[in-house]
């Protein structure tokens, strides 16, 4: 049998099978550097997915953001973005990017979870509480650490809940005070290892 | 003496000059390495965006939950306030209409609709509704509109929750439907509120 080439093609094909091997490695160099390491779901929403909780409450957009439009006093200055956290996943982080001008009250991040079952009253618990500080563009990190909030669609609901300020205190002015994004870190409650994603998150 | 076959002379240091062909070919199976190794990982984000959209594998069930902040007036100026924990009332006589998109799965068949709230004086009504291209005829068919379920409060309950089977075996196809609740408070004061709703399926 004649096959004249088999030298020469040999080595190629070893080098092909290494790169192959390569390749199948990779995806687990990769994801060690991800945002999505060790099964972080990431799910976001625009500032303008709030719902502000009053009528009363005034508002505009611009680039999807929500702003505070309060220039004097008036309205409940809160907000609602509601986060679900599916069967079979835990709610583990929220992040929130805005911005805020000197001028401006400090926002009072709250992320509550609801519960319903049979009963005609449910129970809400506040999981968490953060007071943004910063001014300029911020962004705030609500980390649930091992309090981890279990996916109950089925019974429970969860929101985040921001305070722009008290009714007679100003927003800032125009466009100055405002929630660009809401970020929900959602993982499998089983994974082992999930430090990471929390840790880049934690860190400014 | 037989001359040998020219390409059996060929050795690895004769073939050093083909060597610049080499690049090629590794590039090409990296390619073929990243399509192989890619394609699952592709497939496992996309079933983590159907688990993110509500989908459930079979035989199981879940809910889609829509809390009383969550619903938009149906009049742009209606006057709504929330009371507490999610509840919203209004506050204007003649605007006691609230609205909410519902995303539910695809192919999941719905079971119940589930209300909570209160109501002092006028019963507080959640309608489910399907909004469905499904049978429309013409160049520019409007969707058809099917209420599956319909439900009363009674007039005269501090806070409720009431739950009413949907019935005929109704199916969700998200590709030609979309479905939406609206919640009639009866009346607009502090003691009509819409708390949450909730619909039950199943796969």
């Amino acid at each position: 049998m004649n096959l004249p080439l088999q030298p020469l093609t040999l080595p190629p094909l070893l080098l092909a099978a290494c790169l192959l091997a390569g390749a199948a490695l990779a995806p687990g160099v990769l994801q060690a550097d991800s945002p999505d390491a060790h099964n972080w779901h990431l799910s976001h929403d625009i500032g303008m997915a709030g719902h502000r909780a009053s009528s009363t409450d005034l508002y505009n957009s611009d680039t999807s953001a929500y702003y505070c439009r309060h220039t004097g006093e008036g309205g409940t200055r809160r907000t609602f973005w509601p986060i679900d956290v599916p069967e079979g996943l835990a709610l583990g982080l929220v992040s929130v990017l805005g911005t805020r001008h000197t001028s401006s009250p400090a926002p009072t991040l709250r992320l509550y979870r609801s519960c319903a079952g049979t009963a005609p009253v449910w129970t809400v618990n506040l999981l968490a509480t953060h007071v943004v500080n910063d001014t300029g563009e911020f962004r705030a990190l609500i980390d649930l650490g091992q309090n981890m909030v279990i996916g109950q669609p089925g019974t429970c609901t969860q929101w985040l809940s921001v305070q722009f300020g008290t009714s007679s205190q100003s927003c800032g002015g125009h466009r100055r005070f405002g929630i660009k994004s809401v970020l929900a870190g959602l993982r499998d409650p089983d994974q082992l290892f999930f430090s990471n994603f929390r840790d880049a998150y934690a860190t400014p | 003496m037989a001359r040998p076959h020219p390409s059996a002379s060929l050795t690895w240091a004769t073939a050093l000059p083909a060597l610049p062909a080499l690049p090629a070919l590794a590039v090409l199976a990296l390619l073929l390495a990243l399509a192989v190794t890619s394609a699952p990982a592709r497939a496992a984000d996309s079933d983590v965006a159907g688990a993110m959209a509500g989908m459930t594998p079979s035989g199981s069930s879940g809910a889609v939950e829509v809390m009383g902040f969550q619903f938009r007036p149906v009049l742009h100026n209606t006057e709504f306030a929330p009371f507490s924990d999610g509840y919203v009332h209004c506050s204007a006589a003649d605007q006691p209409w609230f609205d909410a998109a519902l995303d539910l799965p695809d192919q999941v068949q719905i079971n119940s609709l589930v209300l909570w709230g209160a109501a002092m004086g006028s019963a507080v009504t959640a309608r489910l509704y399907s909004f469905c291209t499904t049978g429309a005829t013409g160049s520019n068919p409007a969707p058809v509109m099917a209420t599956l379920a319909d439900l009363t409060s009674a007039t005269n309950t501090a806070s409720f929750r009431i739950e009413q089977p949907v019935a005929g075996n109704v199916i969700t196809d998200t590709l030609r439907c979309t479905y939406s609740l609206r919640v009639n408070l009866g009346a607009c004061s502090t003691s009509q509120q819409l708390g949450r709703v909730r619909v039950h399926y199943s796969h």
